[in-house]
C-alpha cells in the first residue's frame, strides 16, 4: 500500500513509520548517479554535436566511451586544453565534477539506455502489447489470481482467506458506487446461497447510476475538472461555467459503458463527431487567464492541452519536452511540438481580448439539427419582420408628418419620452436564480455587470461577498456605468418621494454614489462609503404626466461596483412591493430598471432630436423614419410598439409574429452552451487557421526552431499523422485509440486497477516513464490491457474481471508472514483497507441518515447542505477551503493521478463540530428513535446501517452504558460517535 | 508507505530534507545532514501589499522624476506593456534620510522609517509578469501560469512545523487577493502543506467550537470513540493509519482549547494593542493582522503571510493598484499599514524574536515612474522595491538600484527566484536541494534559477 498515514504539516501526528533500509547495492547507486547527475548533462550540453545525428571529433556521448576519450573529455570540460567544451560556456562546478567522476570511473553507459533516454521503443511499456499467458498456478481460480499468486509463491506467501460476505458486499458497494449497501441488501446477499450470488451483486452495482458517479469522479481528477476557475467570478464568459455538461457527459459515458476508444476520441475531437460537450476536456484547463502577454497565453493553453492529453491517455509526461528533449524518457522537443501543433490549430477562445482584459471562453451553442433549421428560419423571419416594421414605421412617420403639418402632434407623450430623456434602456435579460439560490430573481443588462436583483425569499441571502436582505430590491452598477430604478408619472401633480439606500457588499468594492434625477435634472445626490447606508431621503417633487424620476446608483470609485439595496416610494407606489409582485421583470407598473450607460447617439439621431426640439416636428419625423433599423432600436426611436402601428400594418405584423412565436417554441429559451474546442487556431491571432508549428527553443515563443509536422510521439509508433484536413485532433484521437498504441490500454487498465486496490500496478499512473514507479506485475497489466481490447474496450467488463477475482475477494487481515514479507502489500497478500474519499464520506453520511437525494446531473450546487451526491457539488479552482479539500479532494489546478491521503486534526474537528456533521448525527438519531423495539434493537440497527454487521455483546454494553450516562439526548451523541468511528471511515 | 517509497517520491537523493517534516517536529532542533546553510531564521512573516505598491513613492527616491516631471521617458519602454503610459510623473511626496544608515524613505512611511536600521531595502527587484494574477503567482510560487507549491508549502515540506496544535502555515487576508488559493496552495505537494486561510479575523478557524454538546459531553463521546476504535483495531493489527486517526481526534480535542488562544489578539495588553494601532479605525484591521501574525509566530507557526486587502474604507483584492487615485489612495494604504508594520518590527525586537524571524515586505511588482492618466501609475515588474528585516538580514542596507528614473533595475538585480533562494537559505535550506519528484521531474521552488543574495546576509 502506498499511503501517507499522517502528515505533519497541518497539525499532524507523530507516527512510527516502518523504516526499511533502502537498497545500497553499488550497481544501483552507480545507475542512479548516472541517471540523475550524468545523463542530464550529456543530453542537454553534449549530444547535439556528439550524438546520433552528428559526431563531431568522432565522439559520441550517447554511449560509453574509451578511457582515452574519457581523459580528453575531462581536459576539455576543465577548459585546460585547447579544446574547450562545451563551446557555449563552461559547465558549472558540480556538473563538471559529475562528468569527471563518471569519466574516471569507466565512462560506461547503463545497459538499458539509448541516446534518447530509457529504453527507446525496445523496453516496456513502449513494447507492442502481446497478451501474455497466465502462469500455471494450481490454486488460481482466475488468470488475474495466477499472475498474483505466482509472485506471492516465490516469497512463500499466498492470498489471505476469503473475506466474509458482509465485508465483501460492503467493500464492493463502496468500490463500485461510492455508497454503503443497505442493511436489506446485506442480509439478502448473506442469505443468498446461489453459486453466482456475488456476481449478481456485482452486475447490479455496475448497472446502477452510482457507478458512473463514483468512477466518473476519478476520471475528473485526471481531467483537472473544476466548475469554476475563480471564486470571484459570477459565471461570466471568462469562466468555464458550462463545464458541468462535460462532467455529466463523463458520468453518462461510463454508465453507458461506451467503448473506451470512443471515450478518448470524443474528448479530443467530439466537435468533429457532432458532440462538442466532451471536448470540455480540452477547455477546462488551468493556464493563467488574464496575462497581458497574449503570445504566452496561446502557448500556455497548448501546453496545458499537451500535458493533460499525454498524461491522461498515454501515461507520459510529455510536458518536459516543451523546453528540451526529455532527459529520461524518449520524448523529444520535436515530439512535443508535433503534438502542440495540433492544439495550436484549434481554439478554446473565440478571439484574443485587448491587452489588460481577461480572455473569454469559446461558447459553443448546442443545437439539434431541427433546432438549427428553426434558428435559420427564425433569422429569416426576423429580417422580414424588421422590413415590415420599417415600412410600418415609415407609414406612421408619414402620418405623423401630415398631422404635424395640420398643427397636430400625435403621441406627444411618447415623443417626450424618447426625445426628452434620451431613454435609458430597460434591463432586459431575466434570471431566476443566483448562484445556487432559488428565489433570487431579476434582470440584467446586455453587457457589463448591470443588474437589478429581487430577493423574493424571507431570508437574507448571502452570495459571494454580498448579502441581499429578505424581500428586497438590489441594484448593481458596473465598474463603468450606473444603473437606475425609474418611476414614470401617470398624472401631473406633486408627489412625495421617500428613498433609502444601503451597500449590501461591505466586504468588497468601495461604496457607491447615488442621484435622484427628474429627467435630466439632478434633484439630490450623495455618496455612501463601503458598507454604509444613506439617511432616509424625503422630499416632494412636482411632475408632469409622462415625466420620469430616476433613482441612480453609480460606481463609487475606479474599477468598483457595489451591490446596493434600495427602498423607494413615490406617491402611493412602493417599488419593493411592486417588484416582489413582478420579480424577473425589467418593467412593471410605473417602474422599470434601466441602464444608465451612455447611449451612443449617431449624428443623425442628434439631428432628429434637435429638429424636434426646435419645433420642426415634420422634418424630425421624416428624418426619424429614414434612420436605419439598428439606430432606431438602439436610440430608442420609433419603437415597434403597438401604439405606433396603423391597423393594416399591425395585422400583417401580428401574422408574422405568430409564426415567429411558433418557431421560437422549438428553440430553447436560453441557448444551451458548451465550453469546448473548435477547429483552427484562435481567430485573429497569429495561430489562426491550421498549421504546423516551429520548435520553441527552450520553450520560448520568441526563439523559434524548425517546423515540425503535426503528429504523435515517435517512440510510440507515432510520427506525422495522416491529417487530410483540420487540426489533426481527429487523427490524434484515432491514433491514441488504436489497438496498436502500446500505452493506451495499459494506462487505463492500470488506472482501473488503482481504483480497486488503492495502488496501481504502476503506482504512478500518469507517468509510465523512467522516473515513474516500476510496475509490480507488468505481465498482469499487459494481460488486463489485452483483455480490455478483446472485450471491445468495455470498462465495465474489466471491472467485473477484477472484482470477481479471488485477489479482490480476500480478507484485509494479513497473516504474520504476509506482514513480514509483503509489508506494504505491493504483492496483494491481502485486500487493502481503503479510506473513504471525500465524496464517498459525505455521500455515506447522507445515505445512512436516509437523506441522500439521488437526483443526477445539472449545474453544480454550491450549498453543501443540499443533500445531493458530492460529485455534483461546486468545485472552484481558486478555493481550497471547505469540505472537499479538507478531506483531500483533487486539486483542480493539475491533472491528478492519485489523491494524497492526509489524516489531520481539522478533519476530526469537522466531524465533531461542523453543523453538517451534527445535523447528520441528529437525523440518524431520529431514525434510531423511530426504530421499533428496545434499545438493544436500536443499537443492532445502527450497526447494520453503518457497518453492515450486527454489534457484539461488548459493543451493545458500551452503547447502553453511554446512553444511560447521557440521559435524554444520548442518541444524538451516540450516533455521532459511531459516524466518527474508524469502522465508518475505512473499508476492509 | 516505506521510507524507500518516500525517498523516491519526495525528492530523489535529498528526500531526507523533505522527510524532516514527518520525522521531527522541528528540523532546526534535529541535526539535518543535508541542510547545508546554517539556519538564521526559524519563521517567516511575509507582509504582502496586494496590487503592487509604487516604489518611487515609498522606498526608492528619484529626484530626476521631479526634475523632468511631465517630460517623456528618455528611452524606449520594453515591449511588454499593459497599456501605454504617459510622461514621467514626479512623486508627490518628500523623502528624508532616517537612522544611522541614512536610508531615504518617503514621508508616507514615517514609522517604518524609524526601524530602517533593521531593514534591508532591496531596490532592484525584477519579476517577469505584468498582470496581477501571473505576478502574484510568481511571487508566491516562482511560476507565472501553472500550478506549483507556494513558498510556505515548500518551507513546511522542508522544515515541518514547530507546533503540532496549530496550522504550520497561516494566511491572513480579510478579502481574497488576486486569484486566491493557488497563492498559498501546496499544488502537487501533499495537501497538508497548504496554507490555512483565515479571512474572518474574528472567527479564524472553522469548527473549533461545538454548538450542541458541552466539553464534558464531548469528552464522554471521545472516550466511547476510543473504546470502539480500540475494539476495531484489535482485529486489524499493524495498520498505522487507524492509530493515526485515533490520535487526530484527541489532538482535535486539545486544539479546541489551544488554538483560540493563539488567534485571540484581545488577550494582549492595552499597550500592545495601542502599539499596533488597534485603537484607531484607520490602522485597526491591518494592526489586528500583524498582531495575530506575531502571536502565531510566537507559537511556532512556520510561515504567516499577511495580505493587506482591507482598510477601514474598502476591501479589495488589489488595494495597492493605483491606476488612478494615486494621491488619495496611496497615502491611505500607507497610513493603514505604517504603524502596524513598525509595531510588529519593534515588538518582535523587544521580545528577542526579530533575530530569528524573517520579515518580508512587498507586493507582486512596482508601478511605472510614468503616469497613467493624470493621477495613476501602471504595473511595473522591471524594477521595484521589497524589503526584508530580522532573521539573518543585514539591517540598514539599501541594496541594488534602479536607473535614475526608477524604470529598470540596473545594479545588483534581484529576481523573484533570487529572493526565494535567499529566503530558503536564511531558513537553512539549499534551494537547489529542496526537491519533490512529480510527474517525472524533480521540482524546485526556484525551478532551474535562483541565486542566494549573499550581500544582504548579516
Amino acid at each position: 500500500m502506498h499511503r501517507i498515514a499522517s502528515l505533519l504539516g497541518l497539525m499532524a501526528l507523530p507516527i512510527a513509520l516502518a523504516l526499511a533500509t533502502p537498497p545500497s547495492a553499488t550497481e544501483q547507486a552507480t545507475s542512479e548517479f548516472f541517471e540523475n547527475s550524468v545523463r542530464p548533462i550529456l543530453v542537454t550540453r553534449c549530444v547535439s554535436c556528439h550524438g546520433a545525428t552528428q559526431q563531431m571529433g568522432n565522439l559520441r556521448l550517447d554511449r560509453g566511451i574509451t578511457p582515452a576519450q574519457a581523459q580528453k573529455l575531462v581536459r576539455a570540460i576543465g577548459y585546460e586544453a585547447s579544446v574547450k567544451m562545451p563551446p557555449s560556456g563552461r559547465l558549472s562546478e558540480s556538473d563538471r565534477a559529475a562528468l569527471t567522476r563518471w569519466a574516471n570511473s569507466g565512462a560506461s553507459f547503463p545497459k538499458t539506455s539509448t541516446s534518447a533516454g530509457r529504453g527507446g521503443s525496445q523496453s516496456w511499456p513502449f513494447t507492442p502489447l502481446r497478451p501474455p499467458l497466465a502462469p500455471p498456478v494450481d490454486q488460481a481460480r482466475t488468470d488475474i489470481d495466477a499472475f498474483l499468486l505466482a509472485k506471492l509463491h516465490t516469497l512463500g506467501l499466498t492470498f489471505a482467506p476469503p473475506a466474509d460476505r458482509r465485508t465483501l458486499i460492503r467493500r464492493v458497494s463502496f468500490d463500485l458506487t461510492g455508497l454503503p449497501p443497505t442493511p436489506e441488501k446485506v442480509e439478502s446477499f448473506v442469505a443468498d446461497r446461489r453459486p453466482d450470488a456475488y456476481e449478481r451483486v456485482v452486475d447490479e452495482l455496475l448497472a446502477s447510476p452510482g457507478y458512473g458517479e463514483r468512477w466518473g469522479r476519478r476520471w475528473l481528477d485526471v481531467a483537472r475538472y473544476a466548475d469554476s476557475a475563480d471564486a470571484r467570478g459570477l459565471g461570466g464568459e471568462g469562466d468555464i461555467s458550462e463545464a458541468w455538461r462535460y462532467r455529466d457527459w463523463v458520468i453518462g459515458a461510463l454508465n453507458a459503458d461506451i467503448p473506451y476508444t470512443d471515450f478518448i476520441r470524443l474528448q479530443l475531437a467530439g466537435d468533429l463527431y457532432d458532440d462538442p460537450v466532451p471536448t470540455g476536456f480540452l477547455a477546462i484547463g488551468n493556464w493563467g487567464n488574464g496575462d497581458a502577454d497574449k503570445d504566452k497565453i496561446l502557448t500556455d493553453i497548448a501546453d496545458d492541452q499537451v500535458d493533460v492529453t499525454s498524461k491522461a491517455f498515454l501515461g507520459l509526461t510529455v510536458g518536459c519536452a516543451r523546453c528540451h528533449d526529455h532527459k529520461f524518457d524518449p520524448i523529444s522537443t520535436r515530439d512535443y511540438y508535433s503534438l502542440a501543433g495540433i492544439f495550436f490549430s484549434s481554439h478554446i477562445l473565440p478571439r484574443l481580448t485587448p491587452k489588460g482584459q481577461g480572455e473569454v471562453m469559446l461558447r459553443i451553442p448546442l443545437e439539434t439539427p431541427g433546432q438549427k433549421a428553426a434558428q435559420a428560419k427564425l433569422a429569416e423571419m426576423n429580417r422580414r419582420l424588421a422590413t415590415e416594421r420599417d415600412a410600418a414605421q415609415k407609414a406612421v412617420a408619414e402620418k405623423w408628418a401630415q398631422e404635424a403639418k395640420a398643427g397636430r402632434i400625435l403621441d406627444r407623450a411618447k415623443w417626450d419620452e424618447f426625445i426628452g430623456v434620451g431613454g435609458p434602456s430597460t434591463l432586459r435579460i431575466p434570471f431566476q436564480r443566483l448562484g445556487d439560490v432559488a428565489g433570487i430573481e431579476g434582470v440584467k443588462g446586455e453587457k457589463e455587470a448591470l443588474s437589478a436583483t429581487v430577493n423574493t425569499t424571507a431570508q437574507a441571502q448571502r452570495i459571494l461577498t454580498f448579502t441581499l436582505p429578505p424581500r428586497s430590491v438590489n441594484l448593481h452598477p458596473s465598474p463603468t456605468a450606473g444603473v437606475a430604478a425609474i418611476w414614470k408619472a401617470e398624472h401631473s401633480g406633486t408627489v412625495a418621494v421617500e428613498a433609502s439606500l444601503m451597500d449590501a457588499d461591505p466586504a468588497c468594492g468601495d461604496g457607491f454614489a447615488w442621484e435622484l434625477r427628474q429627467g435630466d435634472v439632478v434633484l439630490e445626490k450623495g455618496k455612501v462609503e463601503n458598507g454604509g447606508k444613506s439617511p432616509l431621503l424625503k422630499r416632494s417633487v412636482t411632475v408632469r404626466e409622462g415625466e420620469i424620476l430616476l433613482l441612480c446608483i453609480l460606481p463609487g470609485g475606479e474599477y468598483s461596483c457595489d451591490t446596493t439595496t434600495i427602498a423607494w416610494k413615490v406617491g402611493d407606489r412602493n417599488l419593493t412591493a411592486d417588484a416582489l409582485a413582478n420579480p424577473g421583470k425589467g418593467a412593471f407598473g410605473p417602474w422599470r430598471f434601466a441602464d444608465l450607460g451612455a447611449i451612443k447617439r449617431t449624428p443623425e439621431m442628434e439631428a432628429v432630436i434637435s429638429l424636434w426640439k426646435s419645433g420642426d416636428q415634420t422634418k424630425a419625423l421624416n428624418l426619424a423614419a429614414m434612420l436605419p433599423p439598428d439606430q432606431k432600436e438602439k436610440g430608442g426611436f420609433l419603437p415597434d410598439s403597438e401604439a405606433f402601428l396603423m391597423p393594416e400594418a399591425k395585422a400583417s405584423r401580428d401574422a408574422l409574429e405568430k409564426e415567429r412565436a411558433a418557431l421560437k417554441a422549438q428553440i430553447p429559451a436560453t441557448p444551451q452552451i458548451a465550453n469546448g474546442i473548435a477547429e483552427g487556431g484562435v481567430p485573429g491571432s497569429q495561430h489562426e487557421g491550421i498549421h504546423d508549428v516551429r520548435v520553441h527553443r527552450r520553450g520560448r515563443y520568441d526563439n523559434l526552431g524548425d517546423i515540425v509536422p503535426r503528429g504523435a510521439p515517435v517512440v510510440l509508433g507515432g510520427g506525422p499523422l495522416p491529417i487530410t484536413s483540420g487540426s489533426g485532433r481527429r487523427e490524434l484521437g484515432q491514433w491514441i485509440a488504436s489497438e496498436k498504441n502500446p500505452m493506451t490500454a495499459r494506462v487505463i487498465a492500470n488506472r482501473i486497477w488503482q481504483g480497486h486496490f488503492g495502488r496501481g500496478i504502476v503506482a504512478t499512473p500518469s507517468n509510465f516513464g523512467l522516473l515513474g514507479e516500476k510496475p509490480t506485475h507488468p505481465e498482469l497489466l499487459d494481460w488486463l490491457a489485452s483483455r480490455l481490447i478483446a472485450d471491445g474496450w468495455s470498462l465495465k467488463k474489466l471491472h467485473r474481471r477484477i472484482v470477481t477475482s479471488d485477489a479482490y475477494r480476500q480478507s484485509s487481515v494479513p497473516s504474520k508472514a504476509a506482514l513480514a514479507r509483503d509489508p506494504d502489500n505491493r504483492l496483494l497478500s491481502r485486500a487493502p483497507r481503503l479510506r473513504l474519499e471525500s465524496e464517498a464520506l459525505r455521500d455515506s453520511l447522507l445515505s445512512v441518515t436516509g437523506k441522500l437525494d439521488r437526483t443526477s446531473g445539472g449545474m453544480a450546487f454550491r450549498d453543501l447542505a443540499i443533500p445531493r451526491r458530492t460529485v455534483y457539488a461546486m468545485t472552484i479552482r481558486s478555493d481550497r477551503t471547505g469540505f472537499g479539500p479538507l478531506f483531500d479532494a483533487a486539486d483542480s489546478t493539475n491533472s491528478i493521478e492519485k489523491r494524497t491521503i492526509s489524516t489531520v486534526a481539522p478533519q476530526a474537528l469537522y466531524l465533531l463540530n461542523s453543523p453538517f456533521a451534527l445535523e447528520q448525527a441528529q437525523a440518524l438519531a431520529i431514525r434510531l428513535r423511530a426504530h421499533p423495539g428496545t434499545d438493544n434493537d436500536r443499537i443492532d440497527y445502527i450497526y447494520r446501517l453503518l457497518y453492515s454487521r450486527p454489534p457484539t455483546a461488548r459493543e451493545i454494553t458500551l452503547g447502553k452504558s453511554f446512553l444511560m450516562q447521557s440521559g435524554g439526548d444520548g442518541w444524538d451523541a451516540y450516533a455521532q460517535v459511531l459516524l466518527c468511528a474508524n469502522e465508518f471511515f475505512y473499508v476492509d | 508507505m516505506t521510507r524507500r517509497e518516500m525517498l523516491k517520491n519526495w525528492g530523489t537523493g535529498f528526500g531526507m530534507l523533505g522527510l524532516a517534516s514527518l520525522l521531527s517536529e522541528d528540523a532546526l532542533a534535529a541535526s539535518s545532514p543535508t541542510a547545508t546553510p546554517l539556519p538564521r531564521a526559524k519563521r517567516v512573516i511575509f507582509l504582502f501589499m496586494s496590487g503592487g505598491p509604487s516604489h518611487v513613492d515609498t522606498f526608492d527616491p528619484k529626484p530626476r522624476l521631479a526634475a523632468e516631471n511631465g517630460k517623456p521617458l528618455p528611452f524606449a519602454k520594453p515591449s511588454l506593456e499593459r497599456t501605454k503610459t504617459g510622461n514621467l510623473l514626479a512623486s508627490p511626496w518628500q523623502f528624508k534620510k532616517y537612522g544611522q544608515s541614512g536610508i531615504e524613505v518617503s514621508e508616507l512611511f514615517p514609522k517604518v522609517a524609524e526601524c530602517i536600521d533593521d531593514i534591508c531595502v532591496i531596490r532592484s527587484m525584477v519579476a517577469d509578469n505584468i498582470n496581477h494574477n501571473g505576478a502574484c503567482l510568481q511571487m508566491n510560487t516562482g511560476e507565472q501560469a501553472f500550478s506549483r507549491p507556494s513558498l510556505g508549502s515548500w518551507l513546511l515540506y522542508g522544515l515541518g512545523t514547530m507546533n503540532r496544535n496549530l496550522p504550520g502555515y497561516v494566511v491572513l487576508s480579510p478579502a481574497q487577493p488576486a486569484q486566491g488559493a493557488p497563492l498559498w496552495g501546496s499544488s502537487f505537494l501533499p495537501s497538508a502543506f497548504q496554507g490555512t486561510l483565515v479571512s474572518d479575523l474574528k472567527n479564524p478557524i472553522a469548527n473549533l467550537t461545538n454548538p450542541r454538546f458541552s466539553a464534558q459531553k464531548q469528552r464522554e463521546q471521545l472516550d466511547l470513540l476510543a473504546q470502539l476504535n480500540a475494539l476495531h483495531k484489535t482485529e486489524r493489527l499493524g495498520d498505522a493509519q487507524l492509530e493515526g486517526r485515533i490520535q487526530s481526534f484527541e489532538l482535535a480535542f486539545r486544539m479546541q482549547r489551544e488554538a483560540p488562544d493563539a488567534f485571540d489578539v484581545e488577550r494582549e495588553s492595552p499597550e500592545t494593542k495601542k502599539l499596533y494601532g488597534l485603537d484607531n479605525p484607520l490602522t485597526e484591521t491591518f494592526g489586528r493582522q500583524c498582531l495575530m501574525a506575531r502571536r502565531l509566530a510566537e507559537r511556532g507557526v512556520r510561515m504567516v503571510q499577511v495580505y493587506h486587502t482591507q482598510t477601514a474604507k474598502r476591501a479589495s483584492c488589489q488595494l495597492w493598484d493605483q491606476h488612478g487615485g494615486l494621491r488619495a489612495e496611496l497615502p491611505n494604504n500607507c497610513a493603514a499599514t505604517d504603524q502596524p508594520i513598525a509595531a510588529l518590527l519593534k515588538d518582535l525586537k523587544a521580545r528577542g524574536m526579530l533575530k530569528d524571524t524573517l520579515v518580508v515586505w512587498g507586493g507582486e511588482f512596482g508601478r511605472t515612474p510614468t503616469a497613467e492618466s493624470a493621477d495613476g501609475r501602471e504595473h511595473h515588474p522591471f524594477g521595484f522595491t521589497m524589503w526584508m528585516a530580522g532573521g539573518g538580514i543585514k539591517g540598514g542596507l539599501a541594496y541594488g538600484a534602479t536607473d535614475e528614473y526608477g524604470w529598470h533595475a540596473v545594479e545588483n538585480k534581484v529576481h523573484v527566484h533570487d529572493l526565494h533562494a535567499t529566503i530558503l537559505h536564511l531558513m537553512g535550506i539549499d534551494h537547489t536541494r529542496l526537491t519533490y519528484l512529480y510527474g517525472g521531474r524533480n521540482y524546485r521552488l526556484t525551478d532551474v534559477y535562483g541565486k542566494v543574495v549573499t550581500d544582504i546576509l548579516a
